[in-house]
């Protein structure tokens, strides 16, 4: 297999790729990683005449601003495995590459690539959409480069559609460190290891100084067109349990039929794989707090 | 139609799942949170297929085993006497039984070394460890197992010319034996010996022994049958747990020994010794249940065809079993570590593999096959409550029947698995539940602690293919 033919730009700064995106408009893509937009082309699904590749502008820093860990377009999301810092920093986020497909997918493949493609069945943005980060983007606009900040909840819009316009590049990535007491839980299933999950969830819970679970929330995978978001607090109330979990989830989503799974199916999964990171996400709480379990 | 409706609700959830065998089918389910419910089964060990299937198409097998069993349910074992061990099981001087199959000096595991030492010191063959050990290295102590004189031994199952032994019959000719229990820690047939060792041995001769002795004569005979079904209705399991058991015989002997007192037969000390002896060792009925294990057992060999296991014992080496349709062959293999709860600082280390003859307990359906019934056993061999009743269940897998007198209230009065058929152990690959004190690994130790022990699956495949090789094809 080989992609149909396209034109190669290689911008050396930030500016200039902007420019080259307003200049080429709907005929170009970012080529960051290629992950997925390589197999795309490879099987004839997309077709862009000129790639913008971005791995030669300086953005493979992460660092910390804010509260909020901040990952470069092209870190790759092996890093966010290997790089101790990163596991210290924000545990979630290192869990949840865990789980991104297999190691040379996430050797190559970006942090920011993967949010931009916002597959609803991939990790990244549903880590994204429950921690309520966000993404900047740049633009030429009106001469010069314009910036704004989406937040996740404006960026998915649909299966592999964000907001980020033809011409916009994102520049970062900004993930919340998680609040005091809380824990988080990575939860998927799939039917091979490194396969796109059936249905997967990563949540946080917050506890309160007695270790009692006090807030939740969860984003759910494969499960919507986008992240699914979901308020779990009303399910961990007092006496509340995985029941309770299950009940809300099942309520809530709305999943559809597949070839891989039916909605009933992949609703009963979400449910279950929540219930069961809750418990998780609740004793990583009690154990970051330092409170009896 | 109702068979159509039935059978269109089979695919329609709820329903249950039963997984079978190995684990990721159970595991991949529970993932994706269906309940299932697992059943615990392996293919027959690597090799074993032909000969379990030549023995179950053995058309001698069913009735056989019926036989064996029917055989062993019959056998009404009594208490009737106290005698010394050298009128009763034909040793001569300078020979001594012991536990489990044929074993030399020289294979000899720590506790059974320390307890022929302490038998030479009784006996006053040897003045000193070093000289007792020297005598029998030397080949100046002939050993030979309790199982080939009609008795079983606890433990090291050490047997002397001197000891006194109960003395059971089954009504009908045939006689069993065995020693009379020292009581728990650092006794003979865990190994232990020396100064206190002996003093208490000689009291049992000298005081214990003709007590009894004297008492039973004026009482007559004890239907140790009945006992023994009133003991696992009473939270016995006739192994590690005899503590209502042993409240029953004394019970039932105390006043024919008041008597002996009255007649001059015995001093009123020396009952009162006596009684508070017995009153010491929750134990006491142990030996017993395992000479009436022996008749019970005994008369279930000898069946031609017969896969019913009809002897498991361990000398502290090997492990060995008989069956019913291969007469007098022992299969051996080297036995295990017990698995359970240590005394004081005791841990892992220090415990000998698996000794004694008390497995006939678990052989005629009792220790750990009544353990449903005796749900305390778990604070001495480990466990929670739950397990107790799940071995037990276990057990009926591996029994060609259930006892009709010793029956478990717990289970509905359901009676205790009884007929262990070896093909189904190396069918099923489960071996028998048995619940087993644990000696010191180093002679003269004593007890360390006690806990669950399986037998070698190994005994069990040799002896069907012992059975395999004289199997009649259908």
């Amino acid at each position: 297999m080989k992609p149909p033919p396209f034109a190669y730009h290689r911008p050396a700064d930030v500016d200039t790729a902007a420019q080259m995106l307003a200049a080429l408009g709907d005929g170009a893509k970012v080529l960051a990683g290629g992950q997925s937009l390589v197999p795309l082309m490879n099987f004839r699904l997309a077709a862009p005449e000129h790639l913008v590749d971005v791995n030669h502008l300086g953005l493979d820093d992460v660092s910390m601003d804010d509260g909020e860990m901040v990952v470069g377009a092209t870190v790759r999301q092996a890093r966010l495995l290997s790089d101790p810092d990163i596991g210290a920093v924000h545990p979630l986020v290192a869990d949840a590459a865990g789980w991104i497909a297999h190691a040379v997918i996430r050797n190559r493949g970006t942090v920011v690539g993967s949010l931009a493609h916002g597959d609803p069945a991939a990790e990244l943005p549903a880590v994204l959409a429950v921690l309520g980060g966000s993404v900047d983007a740049v633009a030429w606009r009106d001469g010069r480069l314009a910036t704004r900040r989406v937040p996740a909840a404006e960026l998915f819009l649909g299966p592999l559609d964000t907001s980020l316009a033809v011409d916009e590049l994102a520049v970062t990535a900004r993930f919340p460190v998680l609040p005091a007491r809380t824990g988080w839980a990575v939860e998927e299933l799939a039917r091979r290891h490194g396969d796109y999950a059936l249905a997967g969830v990563i949540l946080t819970v917050t506890v309160d100084g007695s270790g009692a679970p006090v807030g939740g929330r969860a984003a759910f995978l494969s499960c919507a067109p986008t992240p699914a978001v979901l308020d779990l607090t009303p399910a961990l109330g007092d006496g509340a349990g995985p029941e309770a979990v299950y009940d809300l989830v099942a309520a809530a989503l709305d999943p559809t039929d597949d070839i891989h799974a039916t909605a009933a199916y992949r609703r009963h999964l979400a449910a279950t794989l929540a219930g069961r990171g809750v418990a998780l996400a609740a004793v990583r709480a009690r154990e970051s707090a330092e409170v009896p379990a | 139609m109702s068979e159509r409706s039935d059978l269109a609700d089979l695919l329609t959830p709820p329903g249950a799942v039963v997984t079978v065998g190995a684990p990721i089918f159970d595991e991949a389910l529970a993932a994706q949170g269906v309940p299932t419910v697992a059943v615990d089964w392996k293919p027959p060990p690597a090799g074993a297929a032909a000969t379990v299937a030549a023995v179950a198409a053995d058309p001698r097998l069913a009735d056989a085993n019926r036989a064996a069993v029917e055989r062993m349910a019959a056998v009404r074992p009594r208490l009737v006497d106290v005698r010394q061990a050298s009128e009763l099981v034909g040793i001569a001087r300078r020979q001594l039984l012991h536990a489990g199959p044929p074993i030399g000096w020289h294979e000899a595991s720590g506790p059974l070394r320390g307890a022929i030492v302490g038998a030479c010191l009784y006996e006053g063959w040897a003045e000193t460890q070093g000289d007792a050990e020297k005598l029998a290295a030397a080949g100046g102590i002939e050993l030979s197992p309790c199982h080939h004189h009609g008795a079983a031994g606890p433990m090291a199952g050490v047997v002397s010319p001197s000891m006194p032994m109960w003395v059971l019959d089954d009504g009908a000719g045939r006689t069993s034996y065995s020693t009379l229990n020292e009581g728990l820690g650092k006794v003979l047939r865990y190994g232990a010996f020396g100064k206190e060792i002996t003093e208490r041995l000689l009291w049992m001769e000298l005081v214990l022994g003709p007590c009894l002795a004297a008492a039973l004569r004026r009482h007559g005979p004890v239907d140790v049958a009945s006992l023994i079904a009133s003991m696992v209705a009473m939270g016995d399991e006739g192994h590690n747990r005899n503590r209502a058991g042993t409240s029953l015989l004394v019970r039932a002997l105390a006043p024919d020994m008041v008597r002996t007192i009255e007649s001059g037969q015995r001093r009123a000390e020396d009952v009162a010794e006596v009684l508070a002896f017995v009153d010491s060792n929750d134990h006491f009925l142990l030996n017993v249940v395992m000479a009436a294990g022996k008749l019970v057992a005994d008369a279930g060999a000898g069946v031609p065809g017969s896969s019913v296991v009809v002897t498991m014992a361990r000398n502290g080496t090997e492990f060995g079993i008989r069956v019913s349709g291969t007469g007098d062959r022992w299969f051996t293999a080297p036995a295990e570590v017990p698995d359970g709860l240590y005394l004081g600082g005791y841990g892992p280390s220090d415990a000998n593999p698996d000794i004694g003859d008390s497995a006939i307990t678990e052989t005629i359906g009792l220790g750990g096959f009544a353990m449903a019934g005796a749900p305390a056993i778990v604070q001495l061999v480990g466990g929670e409550v739950d397990d107790a009743r799940t071995w037990t269940e276990l057990m009926y897998q591996l029994t060609v029947s259930e006892h009709p007198m010793w029956t478990l209230p717990a289970l509905g009065f359901r009676g205790v698995p009884f007929g262990i058929d070896a093909l189904s152990v190396v069918r099923t690959g489960v071996a028998p539940i048995i619940n087993t004190g644990m000696a010191g690994r180093v002679a003269g130790t004593g007890q360390v602690g006690a806990g669950l022990v399986r037998p070698p699956l190994a005994c069990f495949t040799a002896a069907v293919d012992a059975l395999a090789r004289e199997a009649e094809a259908p």
